[in-house]
């Protein structure tokens, strides 16, 4: 089995990138890079370091200065010596004390709900009303609570099944007997 | 000082003014101004309002804009919707925010 | 004291312009155009298409296009280059692949 080396590349303070730059491995750029980076990887820039261009990059942390929009996969880190101008776009975002910030943040699955705290929504028009604040948990439109003796799943079963009760198909284990007897189709 | 604290059982629409540290744990609608004081947004709380404050821990849910004379901390529990000015920010992992933030940034010479 | 250096690495792919005042080694793809002060050099797994300003150029790669040295350029025994050279001293070294003009020392 060959063995896959992880290389860095280190871009060093006299260094200057301009067009576009593709990377599969972690960026660490001390210069200027005025290159429309795209990388499946890490950028860390140092406090030595410029970006002026738009990065799609996995993950990024910035303690030096760009202007340009970031989009990542996994997660944007502000240090508390980062300056930024532009948007971000990535499902965490860490921003120190001490960053300098200017632009748009927007989180994917921004909606989601936590899976500890009760989804809680505002009910603007209601609120002289008198009874205790309604969380989303009790309410009857809300997100169901998944229980584990839950009837029928929405996802697609392979097969038809006239028992009330359905378990989805777990590939490879012994077929789930449902509660209830009837006529049964195997899933699988 | 001691925070005055709006209870997690307490709703109130309109304009919440004061010259003291508020800690609010139910709901707001309406604005809120603390100009001198610290306001947190408890777990606990929604605050559907525009804010204006010298510092803000939001720690519940909130949607508003939010202008802070000194610092906006968002807490890995917050979820917020909303413009942000101020000159100091800290976002936790975990936090979700969607807005735009405003802050004074000095870039080296030429970059902009 | 540990002079800088630049190295870019095997799957870096960039298409534009390099300029450095370093020492830059290159394992990645290079398309474009390079000016270095310093010394340049093409790793086994690099691969420049570019015109190529620098003080010295070590070529264990492949490099397609101009290169203009101040100093000296030497293409390995490991290596490919496709483009004129135009440089004070020149080492093409036996087994290595080359193809085009070479302009040595200028009166």
């Amino acid at each position: 089995m060959a063995e896959e080396k992880v290389t860095t590349t280190i871009i060093g303070p006299t260094i200057v990138i301009k067009g576009k730059l593709k990377s599969d491995e972690d960026l660490v750029v001390r210069g200027r890079v005025e290159a429309e980076i795209t990388s499946t990887k890490a950028v860390l820039l140092e406090n030595s370091g410029i970006i002026k261009a738009n990065a799609q990059v996995h993950s990024a942390r910035i303690s030096g200065a760009i202007v340009g929009n970031i989009t990542a996969e996994a997660r944007v880190e502000i240090a508390p010596d980062g300056r930024m101008v532009g948007d971000l776009n990535a499902p965490l975002i860490v921003i120190n004390d001490g960053a300098a910030f200017r632009g748009r943040i927007d989180m994917p699955n921004f909606e989601e709900a936590r899976t500890v705290e009760p989804k809680l929504e505002p009910t603007p028009e209601s609120l002289l009303d008198s009874g205790p604040p309604v969380f989303a948990d009790e309410s009857q439109d809300g997100i169901a609570p998944i229980l584990e003796d839950a009837p029928a799943f929405a996802a697609a079963a392979p097969g038809e099944v006239d028992s009330a009760i359905v378990f989805p198909p777990i590939a490879g284990d012994e077929p789930v007997r449902p509660e209830k007897h009837g006529k049964r189709k195997r899933l699988y | 000082m001691t925070p005055g604290v709006i209870g997690k059982g307490i709703r109130i629409k309109g304009e919440l003014r004061g010259e003291e540290d508020l800690a609010v744990e139910g709901r707001v609608e309406g604005t809120i101004a603390l100009k001198h004081n610290h306001l947190i947004v408890e777990n606990s709380a929604v605050i559907t309002a525009d804010v204006d404050v010298q510092n803000i821990t939001i720690k519940g849910e909130m949607r508003g804009n939010t202008a802070a004379s000194d610092k906006v901390e968002i807490s890995t529990e917050a979820k917020v919707i909303g413009d942000i000015r101020a000159p100091r920010i800290v976002m936790e992992e975990g936090a979700r925010f969607r807005g735009v933030v405003e802050m004074d940034v000095k870039l080296p010479p030429g970059l902009l | 004291m540990e002079s800088e250096k630049t190295v870019l690495g095997p799957t870096l792919e960039i298409q534009g312009e390099i300029e450095g005042e370093e020492d830059l080694v290159i394992q990645g793809k290079i398309q474009g155009k390079i000016i270095s002060k310093k010394n340049l050099t093409v790793d086994g797994s690099g691969k420049v298409e570019a015109s190529v300003h620098t003080a010295t150029l070590d070529v264990s790669g492949v490099v397609i296009g101009n290169v203009e040295a101040t100093d000296k350029v030497e293409v390995k025994r490991e290596g490919k280059m496709v483009g004129d050279i135009k440089a004070p001293r020149v080492i093409i070294a036996d087994g290595a692949k080359f193809k085009g003009n070479i302009e040595m020392g200028v009166d």
